[in-house]
C-alpha cells in the first residue's frame, strides 16, 4: 500500500505544483538579494532563505494529496486490502514525508546551485550539510503535523484550509519570536523555546545559518513526531466516516 | 448452510438518535439480499458498519465466518460501493483501477481491461474520471468494488444515476456474478421493482429495527394474490379467517387483507355465515413496494 501511496504522490499534480511554487519563490528571493541590496550578499544569506515559504508549500501539498485519501470511499478501498487502520495511517504518512522531502531537497539544491553561480561562497560544505540535515528533521516534523491535521479534516478543501491557516500562524509566530529575541527582552527563554518548537522558527534559524541549540532543535522535532503519532494514530483508529 | 454475513444484536446511536437497535440477521452464501427500508431507516449506517467505516456501539458481526470482535475478518474478500464511489478525478478509469490493484497488492493489471468491459467502460480510454457522467462514475465505482474478485459485495443504491440500459446491464452483471462465481450480494436500493428481479432474500428495516426477513419465494407467496376486503368488523373477520388458516392482516379503514387462493365467493360466504358484512372486495396482485408499505404501515 505504501508503494501505491508513494506512486500517487508522484502521479498527482500537487507535488509538481508545490515544487514549481518553491522554485519561483527561490528565484525571486535570489534575484532580490542579488539586485536590490545595497551591500554585497554572500551565499549564507540566500541558501535556506526560500524555505520561509516551505511550510505553506508543504501544507498545500500534504493537505491536497492526503485530504483526498482520507475521504470515506478511499479509506474503504484501503480497508478492503485487509490492512489495519494503523498501517493505512503510517503508509500515507510515509508517502507524504517522501513528497515533503523531495520538495525540500529540490528547493535547497536549486538555491544552492543559483547561490554558487551568483554569490560569494563564505560557508563550508560541512556547515551546509549540517544545516541541510537539520532541515530534514524539520521537514519530517512538518510532515507529521500536516498529515495528522489532514487526516482529522478528511476532506481536501477542509484539510487545505486547516493546514494553510496553521502554516501561516507558524510563520507569524516565528516572526514574533524572532523579533522578541532580537530585542532581547526578559522572556527570551520562553521565546527561544517557542522559536525552536515552531518548525517555521526552525526554518528561520536555517535561513540565517544560526541555530540556537541544535540538540534541542532535533529533540523538539522528535517531540512533534511522537506527539502527532500519539494523537493521530488512536484518533484515526477510532474515527468514524460519516 | 454457510453464512456470508451474520449480524448479532448490533446497535448504533448518534447522540440522541438511535440509528440501529438490536439488529440481527444472517445472509447465506450465494444469496442476493435486497435490503429494503425508507430514508433514515438505518440501511447506510449498517452498511458503513459492515465496511468498517463506522463502529457499532453494541453487538458484533461476522463476514465469511470471521467476526469483527476477533479481528480476523478477511476484508480482501469483500467489495463495497457505499454511497458515492471513490476514485481519483484526475485519472482515467483504467488508471484508477490500476491504482486500486496497487493498493490491493494485485501484481498484474490483467484484470483491469476485463473489469472495464464488464461494466461497460472499455471505451473511455484516457478520459479523466472527472469528465464522466453520473452513470459512468457509478459504473467505475462498481468496477472498483469488483476488483480483487470479492466473495461478498455490499452495494448501497448501486442503480443511482444509471440509465435504463445501465440498470439492465447492472442487473445482468449481478446475476452473472452470483450464478457463475457464487458472489453473495447485499444490496440496498430504493428501486424496489428492480430488486424483485434479482433478489433471492429480503431484509426489511424500519426505524433502525429489522421488521422482517424472508426469501424471495416467501415474498412471492405473500405477494402473489391477496384479497382486500372492506368489512363491517375487520377484527372479528380477521379472527374468523385465521381460524380457517387464512393468512390475513387488519388494515386501516375497515379493511382486511387476506392472502388466499380461495375464491371470492367462498370467502364472502364464509364471512357472511359469521355475520360479517362484506362491503367491498377486490383482488390485489401485490408487489414488493406495496408489501413494504403495508409492512411499515403495520409497524408505524
Amino acid at each position: 500500500m505504501m508503494r501505491a501511496d508513494i506512486y500517487m504522490m508522484f502521479r498527482m499534480k500537487w507535488l509538481r505544483l508545490s515544487i514549481l511554487f518553491m522554485l519561483m519563490v527561490s528565484s525571486a528571493l535570489v534575484a532580490m538579494q542579488k539586485s536590490a541590496m545595497d551591500y554585497v550578499v554572500k551565499i549564507d544569506r540566500v541558501l535556506f532563505l526560500p524555505l520561509v515559504m516551505y511550510g505553506i508549500a508543504a501544507a498545500a501539498l500534504i493537505s491536497m494529496t492526503t485530504g483526498c485519501d482520507y475521504a470515506q470511499g478511499f479509506i474503504r478501498n484501503k480497508l478492503f486490502t485487509g490492512k489495519g487502520r494503523r498501517s493505512i495511517y503510517l503508509s500515507q504518512e510515509i508517502a507524504n514525508l517522501v513528497g515533503a522531502l523531495v520538495l525540500y531537497c529540490v528547493t535547497v539544491l536549486f538555491t544552492l546551485v543559483l547561490g554558487i553561480l551568483l554569490f560569494e561562497i563564505n560557508v563550508t560544505a560541512k556547515t551546509i550539510a549540517a544545516y541541510f540535515l537539520l532541515g530534514l528533521a524539520t521537514t519530517v516534523a512538518y510532515g507529521c503535523i500536516f498529515h495528522m491535521l489532514a487526516m482529522l479534516a478528511g476532506h481536501s478543501t477542509l484539510s487545505a484550509v486547516t493546514t494553510l491557516v496553521l502554516a501561516v500562524l507558524m510563520l507569524l509566530l516565528s516572526i514574533y519570536s524572532n523579533s522578541a529575541l532580537v530585542q532581547g527582552n526578559g522572556t527570551s527563554m520562553v521565546h527561544q523555546f517557542l522559536y525552536d518548537l515552531n518548525p517555521t522558527g526552525q526554518i528561520a534559524q536555517l535561513s540565517s545559518l544560526h541555530c540556537l541549540n541544535p540538540i534541542r532543535y532535533i529533540a523538539l522535532d522528535g517531540y512533534w513526531i511522537l506527539i502527532t503519532h500519539a494523537i493521530g494514530l488512536p484518533l484515526f483508529s477510532k474515527k468514524e466516516f460519516l | 448452510m454457510e453464512t456470508a454475513i451474520e449480524v448479532h444484536h448490533l446497535s448504533k446511536r448518534f447522540k440522541a438518535c438511535t440509528a440501529l437497535s438490536d439488529v440481527s440477521f444472517s445472509i447465506a452464501k450465494g444469496e442476493i439480499c435486497g435490503f429494503v427500508g425508507e430514508n433514515g431507516a438505518g440501511k447506510t449506517t449498517l452498511l458503513r458498519i459492515l465496511t468498517d467505516l463506522q463502529r457499532p456501539d453494541e453487538g458484533d458481526y461476522a463476514l465469511l465466518g470471521k467476526t469483527r470482535s476477533s479481528g480476523e475478518i478477511e476484508r480482501r474478500k469483500i467489495g463495497a460501493l457505499v454511497e458515492s464511489p471513490a476514485f481519483y478525478a484526475d485519472l482515467s478509469a483504467e488508471d484508477n483501477l490500476k491504482q486500486l490493484c496497487r493498493i490491493r497488492k494485485v501484481r498484474s493489471f490483467e484484470s483491469v481491461q476485463p473489469l472495464l468491459k464488464l461494466v461497460g467502460l472499455e471505451g473511455t480510454k484516457t478520459k479523466k474520471a472527472k469528465a464522466f457522467s453520473l452513470g459512468m462514475k457509478q459504473k467505475l465505482g462498481l468496477a472498483m468494488a469488483l476488483a480483487g474478485n470479492p466473495e461478498v459485495l455490499i452495494l448501497d443504491e448501486p442503480m443511482n444515476g444509471l440509465d435504463p440500459q445501465g440498470i439492465i446491464a447492472l442487473r445482468s452483471l449481478i446475476l452473472h456474478l452470483n450464478r457463475e462465481q457464487g458472489v453473495t450480494f447485499l444490496i440496498s436500493s430504493h428501486i424496489l421493482e428492480e430488486l424483485t428481479k434479482i433478489a433471492t432474500w429480503y431484509i426489511f428495516i424500519h426505524e433502525g429495527t429489522i421488521v422482517r426477513q424472508m426469501s424471495a419465494s416467501e415474498l412471492a407467496e405473500t405477494c402473489t394474490r391477496s384479497l382486500l376486503l372492506t368489512v363491517s368488523d375487520p377484527v372479528k373477520a380477521g379472527e374468523i379467517l385465521t381460524k380457517h388458516t387464512i393468512n390475513c392482516t387488519v388494515m386501516p379503514n375497515s379493511q382486511l387483507k387476506a392472502a388466499t387462493e380461495k375464491s371470492v365467493t367462498e370467502l364472502v360466504m364464509l364471512l357472511h355465515e359469521q355475520g360479517i358484512e362484506v362491503l367491498k372486495c377486490h383482488e390485489q396482485q401485490e408487489q414488493l413496494e406495496a408489501y413494504f408499505i403495508s409492512l411499515v404501515g403495520e409497524k408505524s
